[in-house]
């Protein structure tokens, strides 16, 4: 089986990576039509909608304009036309540029891409660690008052609203105790406000998660087997039952992080920060379909690429995925490599 | 608990952050932190693209050639005089002593400059919808201080539209100082939908400013830019939450500051089908709203004025002072009798050809005041015995829905007066044919006063046309006028020399300043 699974890893890496560029394409261009076909079949006209977004108000631009805006964008031209004209940009680097403001849409992106990609990371590295505690709280003693408030404190933090927690932060911390600023970015400081709402949503949802992957790993039955060969309890943990709960936890960990690349708006609009979330909200708003396309298409290159990457790492941490490695058979020159690899077996069979 | 571990890990780290970036530059430098709703759409937006220049305006960094002044009349800014020659020619006589940032001072070749990149596609400053405004043909420089324009047709609006933000005069930026404008503030950067940053400039023609720096920051959402008052980290918020503002009156607590813009709600009819092609039904509909308890209950009562008409009145030079639209259910329920439609079946509802009087109404999401006051609508002309059906759509997608019928009321929010004449706002909505005209609404006497009023040239004259206008409009309601926005703003005590512009085009002067 070790044979087998060799010689198909080799020719893998390649096969792999193919059969991914390959999905991703796929996915690209049904997205790009999908979209595309949504924002054509949308109601009303586009070059008024646009009208009124260039010019901040209702009936601010004559006719004359928004007929300009027609033309000049192509928004009267069949369907076909005006995809391929889309694609066609795409195809040469080029996305277009904003409606609404002029500048090219890759100028637009960028930065907003930087605040998101700052905030999310903060919000991961408070939160996971702190759902990493909660859960380990939990898998001490199941079911005793520990594990019980662990729980609770997850659900609440689950059930409390982003909006409702970042007004209340920005009211303690900013404009009571004066400790933090309350909007805005540029510095450390402005981050943690915005951090700290994110990473109590993203505490709820892994503690509960994490916490039955643990359980989950810790009733194995091979692991009586290990403890029969004398493996101590802390070895059992750290190889064998963390590493066994990462697998899922990576996926849920990754879809986390997919949504906090698109899905953040909530707080970027009561922290005044801008990004990824909030930049498609106003687009959606005015119309500025340049952006809303480009917005679509990173998040479904966003999604595919996360979790390529998890399918990744995920075959690096499953035991019944990955090889013998030579470096573990030195340093452990007793039969436990082998042992380790046999109760997955049993399981891979079941 | 994850809170309370998350909020003590921030408690711990806060002292070695604290407030970096929120004090100013330099010590003893006076520097204003303004709040705003909106902000700059990229990081060198040229004031006469898009709309660009309403910020830039606001900001005291560009500047027009005619103003206008806090009763919407025409004042003198960087022209000193004006003068028609003829019906599509404009004399402009340049103020003295007038500088750009760079130093440089303003010439009329400067002016005749900055014009021409309007009309050049390419360049940032390119304008095709200002250049339609003013009709400019060209300019030309007669002296170092006289310039005259000629429009391609006669344009009696020529020097309202001359005080449109983006007809603002600028020199051609560098890179050290990308916009080089004439006003009390120079631009010192901007940081797309989030900050507009300037610095006084001393050697501006009005005066020295009183504050050295100007940040407008960006808070989308109205109850944090009240918080950021609170926190101390801006000195004004333009536009405050109606609701706390209300709180603080009753109080007597904050530093207020509101004034009627020239931002009116109305509702659009469909007029040329459909049952509210009776005219008596219309104006049943308009004596059934009571719009002061709209304004009460959308707006606090702070946020809006009822309106009287489709100007504000504040705007001295136009508004027609005897006209009123008074809420009076009782008439509305006599005229609606009277015009036999009645409710015979008893279920509450008056019936129009046999069948049940129902109007849909729709209006569209980006302001807040909207929706409630589409609903308060439906509750009030229900007690008139009049069916409604309301849902919200999209603004251009409403636009269509009336011009086929398919809805009878759309809820609006415009300008009426952008730059302060009274033209552009019967001409696009009301005029026979006219692009927004989505109502089917056709009155020859209308149209033949309002092509009366663009034919002349003397404002006084023009006055008594306009003044019919609002009247008929009133009286004929192919649209309905609800309220008149006011704006509500909040200062942290220390806020002198600001007002607020009814048509909200000014805000950083040269006498704006914090109080020590």
């Amino acid at each position: 089986m070790n044979g087998r699974n060799r010689t198909s890893a080799l020719t893998g890496i390649h096969g792999i990576l193919i059969k991914r560029l390959g999905a991703l394409a796929v996915v690209l261009f049904g997205v790009s039509v999908l979209t595309f076909s949504l924002y054509y079949l949308s109601p009303g006209d586009k070059a008024l909608a646009i009208a009124h977004a260039r010019y901040m108000g209702e009936g601010n631009a004559p006719p004359e304009v928004v007929q300009a805006i027609r033309e000049k964008y192509a928004l009267n031209e069949p369907f076909l036309t005006q995809f391929k004209l889309w694609v066609s940009g795409y195809l040469k680097g080029d996305f277009g540029q904003s409606l609404v403001s002029g500048v090219p849409v890759w100028e637009i992106f960028l930065p907003n891409l930087r605040e998101t990609l700052a905030l999310a990371c903060s919000a991961l590295l408070i939160g996971l660690p702190l759902a990493f505690f909660l859960s380990l709280v939990s898998l001490w003693r199941p079911g005793s008052l520990y594990d019980r408030i662990a729980v609770a404190v997850a659900s609440i933090g689950a059930a409390v609203p982003s909006y409702w927690l970042g007004l209340m932060l920005i009211l303690v911390f900013a404009a009571w105790l004066n400790w933090l600023p309350s909007f805005g970015t540029g510095t450390p400081a402005h981050l943690i406000l915005p951090a700290a709402t994110l990473a109590v949503w993203i505490t709820a949802s892994q503690t509960r998660l994490f916490r039955s992957f643990l359980l989950e790993a810790s009733s194995s039955p091979f692991l009586e087997a290990l403890r029969l060969r004398g493996v101590g309890e802390k070895e059992i943990f750290w190889r064998h039952i963390l590493r066994h709960a990462m697998v899922p936890a990576i996926t849920m960990i990754g879809l986390d992080l997919a949504y906090l690349l698109e899905g953040a708006v909530i707080v970027e609009v009561i922290f005044a920060r801008g990004g990824i979330g909030s930049l498609l909200v106003g687009s959606v708003m005015s119309r500025d379909y340049p952006i809303v396309l480009f917005l679509v298409m990173f998040s479904a290159f966003s999604y595919v690429a996360i979790n390529s990457l998890i399918e990744a790492l995920q075959d690096c941490l499953d035991p019944r995925k990955s090889l013998p490695a030579p470096s573990l058979r030195a340093q452990r020159p007793i039969t436990t490599a082998s042992a380790t690899d046999s109760p997955d077996n049993t399981t891979g069979d079941r | 608990m994850t809170l309370a571990v998350a909020l003590t890990g921030i408690g711990a780290a806060a002292p070695f952050f604290l407030t970096a970036g929120f004090t100013s530059a330099l010590a003893g430098e006076k520097t204003m932190h303004i709040a705003m709703p909106f902000g700059p759409n990229s990081p060198v937006p040229d004031p006469r693209a898009r709309q660009n220049g309403w910020l830039s305006n606001r900001a005291g960094v560009s500047e027009t050639l005619i103003g206008l002044s806090y009763d919407m009349e025409l004042i003198p800014r960087l022209a000193q005089a004006y003068e028609n020659m003829s019906p599509t020619e404009w004399k402009l006589i340049l103020r003295d002593g007038v500088k750009f940032h760079d130093g440089t001072p303003m010439t009329a070749e400067s002016v005749k400059a900055s014009f021409e990149k309007l009309g050049e596609e390419g360049h940032p400053a390119h304008n095709p919808r200002l250049l339609k405004l003013l009709a400019l043909e060209s300019v030309t420089v007669e002296d170092a201080h006289t310039l005259i324009f000629k429009t391609s047709k006669p344009n009696s609006a020529f020097l309202w539209a001359l005080t449109e933000p983006s007809a603002a005069v600028l020199k051609e930026g560098t890179d050290d100082l990308p916009i080089i404008g004439t006003g009390p503030f120079a631009f010192v950067s901007a940081e797309t939908e989030k900050k507009y940053e300037t610095r006084g400039f001393q050697d501006y023609w009005g005066g020295e400013p009183k504050l050295d720096r100007v940040v407008f920051n960006v808070i989308p959402d109205a109850s944090v830019a009240a918080l950021a008052l609170q926190a101390n980290d801006v000195d004004l918020v333009t536009n405050y939450p109606e609701q706390d503002f209300a709180a603080l009156k009753e109080k007597g607590e904050g530093q207020l500051f509101s004034n009627e813009t020239a931002r009116l709600f109305f509702y659009q009819l469909r007029t040329k089908d459909g049952p509210l092609a009776n005219k008596a039904l219309r104006q049943a509909l308009s004596l059934g709203l009571d719009r002061q308890l709209i304004v009460d209950a959308t707006l606090a009562g702070v946020g809006g004025t009822p309106a009287n008409g489709i100007f504000p009145a504040n705007m001295a030079s136009w508004y027609n002072t005897d006209l009123s639209l008074p809420f009076d259910p009782e008439k509305a329920k006599t005229l609606l009798d009277e015009a036999g439609i009645t409710d015979t079946d008893g279920n509450g509802i008056r019936e129009i050809d046999g069948k049940d009087l129902t109007v849909r109404i729709r209006t569209y999401e980006g302001r807040a005041a909207l929706r409630p006051t589409m609903e308060i609508t439906q509750e009030l002309l229900k007690r008139i015995g009049i069916g409604v059906e309301i849902s919200m759509g999209e603004y251009a997608a409403n636009n269509d829905a009336v011009k086929s019928g398919e809805i009878q009321m759309n809820l609006q929010a415009w300008g009426t007066a952008p730059q302060g004449d009274p033209d552009y706002f019967p001409s696009t909505l009301v005029k026979s044919g006219a692009s927004y005209n989505i109502s089917g609404y056709e009155n020859p006497e209308l149209d033949a006063l309002l092509e009366k009023g663009r034919s002349e040239f003397d404002d006084e004259v023009r006055r008594p046309f306009y003044e019919e206008i609002q009247a008929i409009i009133n009286e004929d309601l192919p649209l309905i006028p609800v309220f008149h926005k006011t704006q509500v703003s909040v200062g942290n005590g220390k806020v002198t020399g600001y007002r607020i512009h009814p048509a909200e085009t000014y805000l950083a002067t040269v006498d704006l300043d914090l109080e020590q």
